[in-house]
């Protein structure tokens, strides 16, 4: 809901100076003043001094009843971005900003600065003779780097041969380094320079242009501002100007948001609307000649069409054209790191299970060929049964189709594909459990307890699926698998209670509340107990209705054991996805395990985050054993030894707490449990290798450094630091 | 000749709304005496509590102890009323003793109620509770090792693990292969499961300290990595080869002259060579964490690793070597398991006593006798839970069971007041 005109107050804070700078503060000022007067609105002005101030600023605008509110400068981003938190009524307009996709009520204005950078860059290279341009950028922000980036392209596409040289004054008001730098830059032989520094740069140019180099300005037409319609000495070596129409853009921003049609997110400036582009020659235009100007002409068509384009990425960043530069300039390392890692542990654990072989030792016994070649077949039979235990047997599956294209009799495919599907089926609950912890990373909790929460989750379900009687499935099944995840949250949201209200580490807690969990189901389904199965011997609860079943996909074969469950556990990924990339649920809870202490100061309850993802997380896991009831064993036996609590948290490592990443780990974890039951059938490999690899890829994924130097790998050059935990629990 | 510090002392030493939650509390729980505990008892019946161990015993005997169960009840329930009435009224000067008194007052009034009309061998329920504190107070002790340079070991449960596999593995191929006498095979045993711990613990300080990994993270790897190794070995060798899991126990000795004294001397003093071994580890730490050089540079790593740093102290050594030492103690404490109690490994047999520990640390505040005294606590309730068990309590075991598990959490909780961990505990150190 926009505000109607009459009552619509516009303020405007600029940036460090003042409303008559020249720089972006007058036209912003002039934009919102054009705007005032023609919709009739009331404006008012703080000029900011001090940078520091920009906050107060904004906030005094606020008070004084502003509902609409122009900033300017990335730097009043984060400023703007904390107090639209707080202000959901108040809408705000910041120049050079992308806001953050939460913010419904901020609108950036962004330049299309490659584009104009790209023009200078095109005319420095059809300009210079020496073969070298100089460009002169403030502080390295994405503006000036889109502008860099646009130019050094620009310049490529008239003149191969011609370089760059560049300065960085750092600043955007100190005249003195702008002198410097240009000095410095013409030192070197550049007699084009562009400057993207502000008031640096126009001090750059200025001084330039006094040494007889050709000189671009930046953002306004420099001829009217830096060298005073020409009455500055050097004037008329001032080629032309890149302009960032910054008036229009505040004016076209507020004439929306009058009409009621500004949204959040990102309004975009370019050449086609007129937002950017080269100023006139003035005097230099007797000096350019014509088919340079041709040759100019017929870029800017060229990037308004689309047929040119600048290559520069929103940040400023190098952007690659066609498949194969792109293919060669992709993260590699970051996907294979995890796939080193797994591969390092089979390797680990291939010598791992042929040092402890009993037989390898015997066969030592006869010589070390002997040895060797007995602990290399202890390792193929191993790993082969884990292979066919989880993809099955490739032969097999091959005949099956035969006979099933021949005869249409799908039974020998089916058993062919069986251990296919029993992994799927052992990755659904991975899925879910993978997620808990994954979404507990998220908020800096570390959730060790899934096994707990996996325990009484099922306890819950098995309680609704067998105690509810003659009631359709559609409203049975949903009942029990929500009471799954009601256990799991409630059990798990304990933890999160104390973590908030007593900072109790939750690691222990979740870790005692496993016990007690243990302990609650060995009471209530002892015999004799009150979940127990009357009249049975053994300590199990009573069968679920049918009503409650997961639906089997081939429910002719009941032996096949993979259900409905699995499309529940993919929905989870998509969902938990979109609720931390898409929602404010997910964001604060981001915010919160990204830095509390900040999370606080942006008013964000940290308490409330960690009970709700506690509770999130504990539901997921909840879900797991909901899905083994109702999907799987159709009641809960006691000894129920699930091991998830140890499994998820791998998963969640592996996944690096993203969804999708969850989801491949947890697939990857299915087939390999799978697979190391018939291991243990076959070869005679205890199934706790699996933990032996788990624990290696644990090791492995945390500590990349290891990896790397196994593999001689060399370090990329920046890395995103995940944080999973802190502490004791202290913020 | 009160401050007026002292006057603010003299309510506790936290705010006023909890000074009167504290004395509620106590109320509250001389009213659960009376209402769970007096009105199940009768007049004529009384509780004996034998003070004498049973089986051989250098002590000198005392009577057996006879009271009558309700009237003691009643006076228990009236202590506890008039210690909360004082502490709303007035204020104790330190109210954790008050509330530690009247958890002793509950527990004792638990135990008459309970042993009502039968004797109840105290000394015995005492020494077992010992028994069960020590892998919890090893454990707790390697924690502090750790965390007092600020390197938190979750892993402390796996190492325990470890410990307890290897000196099974070990002391058994002395004994039953080598056929070392037994003493030697115990002490071999034990030697190795001291190496395996400190071969986990430095594993944990490069992973943490050179690799900068998350410690938690690091500590959770190594505890998986060492239930699959353990069960993977104890499925491969220890199930197929039952000698090789057999290394015997180390036997009890009395202390002369301290094993004398009455309820003390057979609790503490006629134990074996491990508990013992625990004894003088608490002294040499807390020695050396607080009078010592080591202790300060120690401390100060833990505090504040950067200012250690520039005066001089090498922060990356000092948390090896006390990770490592960390990793012994919790190696000792797996040892114990073995050749201190059972006499056999078991799969996952430290179930969950490593965090328990971890816990026993915290609420011990960071301190080895505080450490020490948390673990007897859970090693009561855990001894506790058996003896009533025998006494045929009408209580399902599994809520027994669960009591440490609770207890862990309301002290976690914070119910005992604030714990400061080490200022940098759990921050990898940046050298710059």
């Amino acid at each position: 809901m926009q505000p109607s005109p009459d009552e619509l107050r516009v303020g405007l804070v600029t940036d460090v100076g003042r409303i008559d700078d020249g720089t972006f503060n007058q036209y912003a000022y002039e934009g919102m003043a054009r705007a005032a007067q023609e919709h009739g609105l009331e404006a008012e002005v703080i000029q900011t001094r001090a940078s520091a101030e920009y906050e107060g600023n904004i906030r005094r605008l606020i008070e004084q009843g502003c509902t609409l509110i122009v900033t300017i400068g990335s730097a009043t981003g984060p400023a703007v971005e904390r107090l639209a938190m707080r202000h959901p009524s108040v809408h705000f307009i910041v120049v050079d900003h992308e806001p953050l996709p939460e913010s419904h009520n901020v609108t950036g204005l962004v330049f299309a600065e490659d584009q104009a950078g790209f023009l200078a860059g095109a005319l420095a290279g059809l300009m210079t003779e020496r073969g070298t341009v100089g460009f002169v950028g403030g502080v390295d922000v994405p503006p000036v780097r889109k502008f860099m980036g646009g130019f050094e392209h620009g310049l490529a596409l008239t003149n191969r041969r011609a370089r760059v040289v560049q300065a960085y004054t750092d600043s955007f008001t100190d005249p003195k380094a702008g002198e410097e730098a240009a000095g410095k830059l013409v030192e070197q032989g550049a007699d084009v320079v562009f400057a993207a520094a502000g008031a640096s740069g126009s001090a750059a140019i200025r001084a330039a242009a006094r040494q007889g180099v050709w000189v671009v300005g930046v953002d306004q037409d420099e001829w009217v501002t830096t060298f005073e319609d020409g009455r500055v000495p050097g004037a008329e070596r001032l080629l032309t100007s890149a302009v960032k129409r910054v008036d229009q853009a505040v004016y076209t921003a507020i004439t929306q948001a009058v009409q009621g049609k500004l949204r959040g997110g990102v309004l975009r400036f370019d050449l086609t609307d007129g937002g950017v582009g080269l100023a006139s020659y003035h005097a230099a235009d007797a000096a350019i000649p014509s088919e340079v100007r041709g040759k100019i002409l017929e870029v800017t068509e060229g990037l308004r069409t689309g047929r040119i384009r600048t290559r520069v990425g929103p940040r400023g960043e190098d952007l690659l054209e066609g498949f194969l530069p792109r293919l060669m300039a992709w993260n590699w390392q970051a996907a294979l790191m995890p796939l080193l890692a797994i591969f390092t542990a089979l390797i680990i654990g291939a010598i791992f299970i042929a040092a402890f072989d009993p037989e390898v030792w015997a066969a030592f016994g006869g010589g070390l060929k002997a040895g060797l070649a007995t602990a290399w077949q202890s390792i193929a039979q191993a790993y082969t049964a884990l292979f066919e235990g989880s993809f099955g047997s490739p032969a097999r599956i091959i005949e099956g189709f035969r006979l099933y294209f021949q005869t249409e009799d799908a039974t020998e495919l089916l058993r062919a594909v069986y251990p296919l599907t029993e992994s799927l089926r052992i990755a659904t609950p991975y899925i879910f459990a993978g997620l808990a912890v994954a979404l507990g990373f998220r908020c800096g909790l570390f959730n060790i307890g899934a096994e707990g929460q996996y325990f009484v989750g099922g306890l819950a379900s098995v309680y609704v699926g067998y105690s509810l009687k003659g009631v359709p499935w559609f409203i049975h099944l949903p009942l029990a698998l929500g009471a799954g995840m009601a256990g799991g949250a409630f059990w798990s949201a304990i933890a999160g209670f104390l973590k908030a209200k007593t900072g109790a580490h939750e690691v222990i807690n979740t870790i005692m509340l496993n016990y007690i969990a243990y302990r609650l189901a060995d009471y209530l389904l002892q015999v004799g107990g009150p979940m127990a199965r009357p009249g049975d011997f053994r300590p199990v609860s009573p069968e679920i209705e049918t009503t409650a079943y997961l639906p089997q996909f081939f429910p002719n074969d009941p032996s096949i054991r993979i259900n409905a469950g699995l499309l529940v556990a993919l929905a989870a990924v998509g969902v938990i996805h979109w609720l931390l990339f898409k929602t404010t649920v997910g964001f604060e809870i981001r915010a919160v395990g990204a830095n509390p202490r900040a999370a606080r100061t942006a008013g964000i309850s940290v308490a409330r985050n960690f009970i709700l993802a506690m509770a999130i997380s504990g539901g997921l896991a909840g879900l797991a054993g909901a899905h083994d009831i109702l999907g799987v064993i159709h009641f809960m036996p006691n000894a129920f030894f699930s091991g998830y609590g140890f499994d998820s948290i791998a998963l969640a490592l592996l996944g690096k707490s993203h969804p999708v990443g969850v989801l491949l780990a947890a697939l990857l974890f299915g087939f390999l449990r799978a697979g190391a039951q018939r291991m243990q059938g076959w070869a005679h490999v205890p199934i706790d290798i699996i933990s032996v690899l788990q624990g290696l890829i644990i090791i492995f994924v945390a500590a990349p450094e290891v990896v790397r130097l196994l593999y001689r790998l060399r370090a990329p050059k920046v890395e995103a630091e995940a944080i999973f935990t802190r502490g004791w629990g202290r913020i | 000749m009160s401050t007026v510090w002292e006057r603010i002392g003299a309510r506790g030493d936290v705010s006023a709304r909890r000074a009167r939650t504290y004395g509620l509390i106590f109320l509250g729980v001389g009213l659960l005496i009376f209402l769970l505990f007096a009105r199940g008892a009768t007049a004529d019946q009384a509780t004996t509590f034998v003070l004498t161990p049973s089986g051989e015993s250098q002590a000198l005997p005392v009577p057996d102890l006879s009271v009558p169960s309700l009237t003691v009840l009643y006076g228990f329930a009236l202590v506890c009323v008039f210690v909360g009435g004082w502490q709303l009224a007035r204020g104790f000067r330190r109210v954790n003793l008050a509330l530690g008194g009247v958890a002793v007052l509950f527990v004792l009034a638990f135990l008459t109620w309970a042993a009502r009309d039968r004797s109840m061998n105290l000394t015995g329920l005492l020494s077992s509770a010992l028994l069960r504190s020590v892998p919890i107070a090893l454990a707790g002790l390697s924690g502090v090792l750790c965390e007092r340079c600020a390197v938190i070991n979750i892993a402390i449960e796996g190492m325990m693990l470890t410990g307890a596999f290897i000196a099974a593995l070990m002391g058994s191929v002395a004994a039953n292969i080598w056929e070392w006498p037994s003493w030697a095979a115990l002490l071999f045993g034990l030697a190795s499961a001291l190496a395996a711990g400190a071969l986990l613990g430095l594993l944990l300080a490069v992973l943490a300290v050179r690799f900068k990994v998350d410690q938690i993270i690091a500590g959770t790897a190594i505890n998986i990595l060492a239930v699959g190794i353990t069960s993977f070995l104890s499925a491969r060798i220890l199930a197929e080869f039952q000698y090789l899991n057999n290394p015997g126990i180390f036997p009890r000795f009395s202390i002369p002259l301290l094993s004398k004294i009455p309820i003390i001397g057979p609790v503490f003093f006629e134990q074996n060579g491990l508990v013992y071994a625990l004894f003088v580890l608490l002294i040499v730490t807390h020695v050396m964490l607080f009078y010592t050089r080591w202790g300060l540079r120690t401390r100060a790593v833990g505090e504040h690793p950067r200012a250690a740093d520039t005066l001089g102290i090498n922060v990356f050594r000092t948390r090896y070597i006390n990770v490592t030492l960390g990793g012994m103690v919790a190696g000792l404490g797996g040892a114990f398991l073995v050749l201190g109690s059972v006499g056999r490994f078991d799969e996952l047999m430290t179930a969950g006593k490593g965090f328990i520990g971890l816990a026993a640390m915290i609420f011990g505040k960071w301190m080895p006798f505080g450490a020490f005294g948390a673990a007897l606590i859970f090693g009561f309730a855990d001894a506790l839970q058996t003896k009533l068990a025998i006494l045929e309590v009408p209580i399902a075991s599994q809520f027994l069971l669960m009591a440490p598990y609770l207890v862990t959490m309301v002290v976690l909780a914070g119910v005992v007041g604030e714990a400061v961990p080490p200022a940098a505990d759990g921050q990898p150190y940046e050298k710059q």
